[in-house]
């Protein structure tokens, strides 16, 4: 006998994801699920964040590993509202995972939430987490080739960072073939170039960040 | 290895479609390119589930839909094994239309509980 039905396969994730959503909306939270490869500097992209605009913004962390406290304990310097998630075989942050985080944390008194998904470029893109907008983060230790192999990351992203910059004309990396390959996939999506261990670039991105938590305010209104 | 995730979720869709008294005998989903699904993977994790989840039982049908491109200079909409595929005016300049769906698209149950588990 057949059953008739033609159902999202993460209706479930996407209905948690909705609730995540409502919360930090009504909090005037803007929520980024920051997504990239192990080792593209995802951790310390928020670090100097923290070190650059938390005097301005009230910048909360949910950082998702497979295992260990290393990454909040390094942004717990910066921040007192991080929550380490782990999950365990888990290659990507779920929406009950930040459901459990945001339980953790004291939502109301927060401007900006930072997601640190667990480093991947693939699974973490189809999971709906209640965020405003999913950022991609490349680094050129990484090669050229990244974005192009990874499409949904560049399709779905709001906003690009290519990482470590320092090391160009150190590690091989074709600039001008990244950004082609961004252009293609997804024509209109803003890249960023950072050296987090420079602190060199930041101020676009932290500018598109302030722009994009003024237009949140703007909505809550 | 998201497919874990997507075989848990997926056995609670259909957990949530079996009409009471049946068991689900095939179970059919449907895959966008962008999701990145290795259908050996997904396989693998569904088959390891029906130790815990008898729902795991049913076979497996995974349909990986192609990757739809828009051509940017003549407008034609075409199928393509690669995202990276020209377009049959020659040109270069395509974009990807959809392929982010991850659907369970069709079920098929059984209400003979002695044949439960034995279409795998």
């Amino acid at each position: 006998m057949k059953v008739q039905v033609i159902e999202n396969v993460l209706k479930i994730n996407d209905e948690i994801a909705a609730l995540n959503r409502e919360r930090l909306r009504r909090a005037g939270v803007l929520a980024l699920d920051l997504i990239g490869a192990p080792g593209c500097g995802k951790t310390s992209l928020i670090e100097s964040t923290l070190r650059k605009i938390g005097g301005q913004h009230r910048i909360g962390v949910i950082v998702g590993d497979l295992t260990t406290q290393r990454d909040a304990d390094r942004m717990a310097k910066y921040s007192e509202q991080v929550v380490q998630i782990n999950t365990g075989k888990g290659c990507h942050l779920e929406a009950q995972h930040v459901r459990q985080a945001l339980a953790r944390m004291e939502v109301s008194r927060l401007d900006i939430l930072f997601i640190e998904n667990v480093g991947n470029l693939i699974c973490p893109v189809g999971f709906d987490l209640g965020q405003d907008a999913k950022v991609g983060i490349f680094g050129v230790c990484g090669g050229d080739d990244k974005a192009a192999k990874h499409p949904y990351i560049v399709t779905e992203a709001a906003l690009l960072v290519l990482n470590k910059i320092d090391l160009l004309g150190i590690c091989p990396f074709d600039k001008d073939l990244f950004r082609r390959d961004i252009k293609k996939l997804n024509p209109t999506v803003p890249v960023v170039e950072v050296s987090t261990l420079r602190d060199d670039g930041l101020d676009p991105w932290c500018e598109w960040l302030g722009k994009q938590r003024a237009a949140k305010q703007v909505n809550e209104l | 290895m998201h497919e874990f995730s997507i075989a848990e979720a997926l056995i609670e869709r259909v957990a949530a479609h079996v009409p009471a008294g049946t068991h689900a005998t095939t179970v059919r989903v449907t895959a966008g390119p962008l999701r990145g699904i290795d259908p050996d993977a997904l396989d693998l994790a569904w088959t390891s589930m029906a130790a815990s989840n008898p729902v795991a039982n049913a076979r497996l049908e995974l349909t990986l839909t192609p990757w739809t491109l828009v051509c940017a200079d003549c407008g034609e909409v075409f199928e393509a094994d690669s995202p990276e595929a020209m377009c049959h005016c020659g040109s270069g300049r395509t974009g990807i239309q959809g392929g982010d769906e991850l659907l369970l698209t069709g079920l098929e149950v059984d209400d003979d509980p002695t044949s439960a588990g034995a279409t795998k």
